[in-house]
């Protein structure tokens, strides 16, 4: 991967960016009024005009917006109605109960996920196959909110055994992370299924056990290797939605993540606070995004510029 | 699990115990969790007029009169007495040995610096607080420390209320110290100092905010050693961690879930009618709702008693009129209020020619108890005289108020807080000249106003309640809208705690008011 081809990826992704934060920018500001919701529908429309003049809401749109972006570039992404913090501050401080959340379950989805998809298909159409593709096909099927809450009602309710809202001990941890882990280990055992049966059915395959190689061997040199390449773009994906894909099951468990706070700050049209979490999740996505792009260099040497002719 | 890892687990819970144990010697009071869907951004009444903020207000801010809300009665709180000394002048004196959370004394200063132009102030030299309380307080031109347990209150005019004013709603005085000496009115509003039975012990915006007994407390402590208000928007999460015992109290229940919540031994449904009216408001600029006949033939149509029933099987009341019996002696008993009469509402459409032009009813999801069941069974009893009304479902308040009549805009959804007891705080604020819907053209109330002017504002009771009773007469004439119920509030809590609720937003954990079996 040439030092240009680099380059013109981090621009597309800055652009990327950009043109989200310039959408959430308008969409926000056109689908509520943050004085009403900070100050209640009740408030007289006087403390209103005065709330929208103190954070410069009675200015024109564009007015705004360019004030904005010039912010950010100075570093600035403004500050949260709730307190007048930096909304940096408030993001940061919730992130790590995020990346908890985000690393306790990408771990129990690779780690599940992944073998388990794998071995389906080294056993296809065994019983172990079907029994693992039926629970997969029923786990990614359920949404995390219907699998959340069924958790939370056998858990919590009737065995009365784990907490059920919260972050304070380990044991908060066990019911979402479960919940969200569920759906996504199916997913990646399908994809994994899917990606290893194309392979093992690549003509290399025969030449390699033709060469005299064992079976386990021809799996472990050339079968993992190659399937693990469509494994990896989604895993990138994967990872760099994750912030975002947690905000149904933090609100569910009450954790107060970034996903927890993104949906209380649409609510109070929290606007800093908005754009700040989604910047971070663009920029999230476009990093691993790019990661990906120069993983593909290391696990598969034709897509190194230059080294494929 | 291993031998090891089931060791650790045994000594990790032994050392639990242990610690839950000794604190439980060192004060053997509960530790109370409220589930609720959303925390106050601010603490301050004057820093965010909210029902957030109401639910934990008077638990941590006093007033300098209480208003008893088991009898009525307003008694002394941070003031031991007062007298009008001339119509203008109030004079109170202040309780000794009062203590702020951060120690210090809490004395005739604090009222007059909360009360001056550095929270408050006046039209003219106004503090941060001004804006959101100055509809509460409009009436007062000074407020004066004569000494340092008395305090003087100077108003414009004569003002009857003002007793009421200072007992209701936004009249609680934080401390002055801490006020001066924080970064700002945004973070002080994080902190805020009172002088009630708890304190704010740590305050996590947006996930939950933890008050514990304040030891130094003037009056009988605090029943509870802390109260935790946890963050947790989902209904089924919040009625299960009731349910499991993880939740003292859960906020924001809705009808449907009373079943559930009463069936499961140990738990039960609290709460009722709160001193807020639910109403809908007409756009009287919309083609089809310019004649006031169509508008009296959407309240004549409303089967309000019905409605009650069907909704929050029949627990809570129809107001009689614009009004709530704890506005006293201004209470208008034998006013008849509206009617249910589908025959004079259809009668009241032919007269006025309607032609089936569709009218828009806007509501948000369940922002009110009950609100979607209510939107849709309202749109069928309209719909049996006549009516032609199209439900919208917005999703928040600026959407609910766009200015968009030429697009629409025909009915909305609302409340009409009683911010304290009387029309003044409540019909007059929301429907006179300076309210919400005048402001903003959805109604020409000058015959309202000009009944106001008449008397409402007189200190004589009889000159206020006929001119009441014109207001009331005018607003059902000329119907800029209706009332449906008294708006209620449920909450689930534990069967062996002995609470019940203060008629208002505030959730009252004080003693009196909160006790355990």
């Amino acid at each position: 991967m040439t030092t240009l081809s680099v380059a013109s990826k981090i621009l597309r992704a800055l652009i990327t960016v950009f043109l989200l934060v310039s959408f959430v920018f308008v969409v926000l500001r056109l689908s509520g009024d943050p004085a009403i919701q900070m100050l209640g529908v009740d408030a007289d429309p006087r403390a209103l005009d005065a709330f929208r003049e103190r954070w410069g809401l009675d200015r024109p749109i564009w007015d705004q917006y360019v004030s904005y972006l010039w912010n950010i570039f100075q570093g600035d992404f403004g500050h949260s109605f709730i307190g007048n913090r930096p909304a940096t501050e408030v993001v940061a401080e919730r992130l790590p109960k995020t990346l908890w959340l985000m690393g306790l379950t990408t771990i129990f989805t690779f780690g599940i996920g992944i073998p388990a998809g794998v071995y389906a298909a080294l056993h296809r159409n065994t019983a172990v196959d079907r029994l693992t593709m039926g629970l997969t096909v029923a786990s990614f099927s359920l949404p995390n909110f219907v699998v959340g809450i069924v958790l939370i009602m056998l858990f919590g309710v009737v065995l009365r055994v784990l907490p059920t809202a919260g972050s304070e001990t380990w044991l908060h941890y066990i019911l979402p992370v479960a919940t969200m882990a569920t759906a996504d280990a199916a997913i990646f055992a399908r994809f994994s299924r899917s990606a290893m049966l194309e392979v093992l059915s690549a003509p290399f395959m025969r030449t390699a056990r033709a060469k005299g190689l064992l079976w386990t061997e021809a799996v472990r040199r050339h079968a993992l290797p190659n399937a693990s390449i469509p494994i990896v773009t989604v895993g990138g994906i994967y990872v760099g939605r994750q912030i975002a894909a947690a905000t149904i099951t933090e609100n569910v468990f009450a954790w107060p993540g970034i996903g927890k706070l993104l949906v209380a700050s649409v609510q109070n049209r929290d606007l800093a606070v908005v754009q700040c979490i989604v910047i971070l999740v663009g920029v999230t996505m476009v990093v691993t995004n790019l990661l990906v792009d120069l993983a593909y260099g290391w696990l598969d040497p034709r897509t190194r510029s230059g080294e494929s002719k | 699990m291993t031998k090891n890892t089931l060791m650790v687990s045994v000594c990790l819970t032994a050392l639990v115990a242990g610690t839950v144990a000794t604190g439980a010697a060192a004060d053997d009071r509960p530790d109370l969790v409220v589930a609720v869907t959303k925390l106050t951004p601010h603490f301050d009444p004057m820093g965010a007029n909210s029902n957030v903020n109401e639910r934990v207000g008077e638990n941590i801010v006093e007033n300098l009169i209480r208003y008893d809300w088991k009898t009525g009665e307003t008694v002394p709180g941070l003031a031991t007495a007062w007298k009008m000394v001339d119509p203008t002048t109030l004079e109170l004196t202040i309780r000794d040995g009062v203590a702020c959370h951060d120690g210090t004394d809490f004395t005739a200063e604090d009222v007059e610096i909360m009360f001056g132009p550095q929270r408050y102030g006046t039209e003219d030299n106004q503090g941060p607080g001004y804006k959101i309380a100055q509809q509460f307080f409009n009436t007062i031109k000074a407020v004066t420390a004569l000494d340092g347990n008395r305090i003087r209150i100077e108003t414009y005019e004569p003002d009857a209320l003002l007793i009421n004013r200072l007992s209701g709603w936004m009249g609680q005085v934080p401390c002055a110290d801490a006020y001066l000496a924080a970064d700002g009115w945004d973070a002080w509003g994080q902190t805020v100092i009172g002088t009630g039975p708890y304190r704010i012990a740590e305050n996590k915006p947006g996930e939950f905010h933890r008050f514990e007994a304040f030891g130094d407390y003037w009056g009988e402590p605090a029943p509870a050693a802390s109260i935790t208000y946890k963050v947790v928007p989902e209904t089924a999460a919040r009625i299960a961690g009731l349910i499991s015992g993880e939740y003292d109290f859960i906020t924001e229940i809705q009808p449907d879930q009373f079943k559930t919540i009463d069936d499961n031994p140990g738990t039960v449904i609290a709460g009722g009618p709160i001193r807020n009216i639910r109403i809908i408001v007409y756009d009287t600029r919309h083609p089809a709702l310019q004649d006031p006949r169509v508008r009296r033939a959407l309240n004549l149509a409303i089967n309000r008693e019905l409605l009650v029933e069907a909704v929050f099987g029949g627990k809570t009341d129809v107001p009689n009129g614009m009004q709530v019996p704890a506005f006293g002696d201004i209470y208008l008993e034998d006013f008849q209020g509206a009617t249910y009469d589908p025959d004079a509402a259809r009668a009241l459409l032919d007269a006025a020619g309607y032609d089936g032009t569709e009218i828009s009813y806007r509501y948000l999801k369940d922002y009110y108890t009950g609100e979607v069941s209510t939107a849709q069974i309202l749109e069928q009893m309209w719909g049996e005289v006549g009516l032609n009304v199209k439900l919208e479902l917005k999703e928040n308040w600026g959407q609910i108020e766009e200015d968009d009549v030429a697009e629409g805009r025909g009915i909305v959804n609302w409340s009409s807080t009683v911010y304290f007891n009387d029309p003044i705080g409540h019909s007059h604020r929301i429907f006179g000249p300076t309210g919400f819907f005048q402001v903003h053209g959805f109604w020409d109330g000058s015959a309202f106003n000009a009944a106001a002017d008449s008397g409402l504002f007189s200190t004589d009771l009889e000159t206020r309640r006929t001119a009441f009773r014109e207001m009331l007469d005018i607003f059902e004439a000329e119907a800029p809208g209706t009332y449906l119920h008294v708006l209620p509030m449920y909450y689930g809590k534990k069967e062996s705690i002995a609470w019940e609720s203060s008629g208002t937003g505030l959730m009252d954990f004080r003693a009196g008011a909160l006790a355990f079996e």
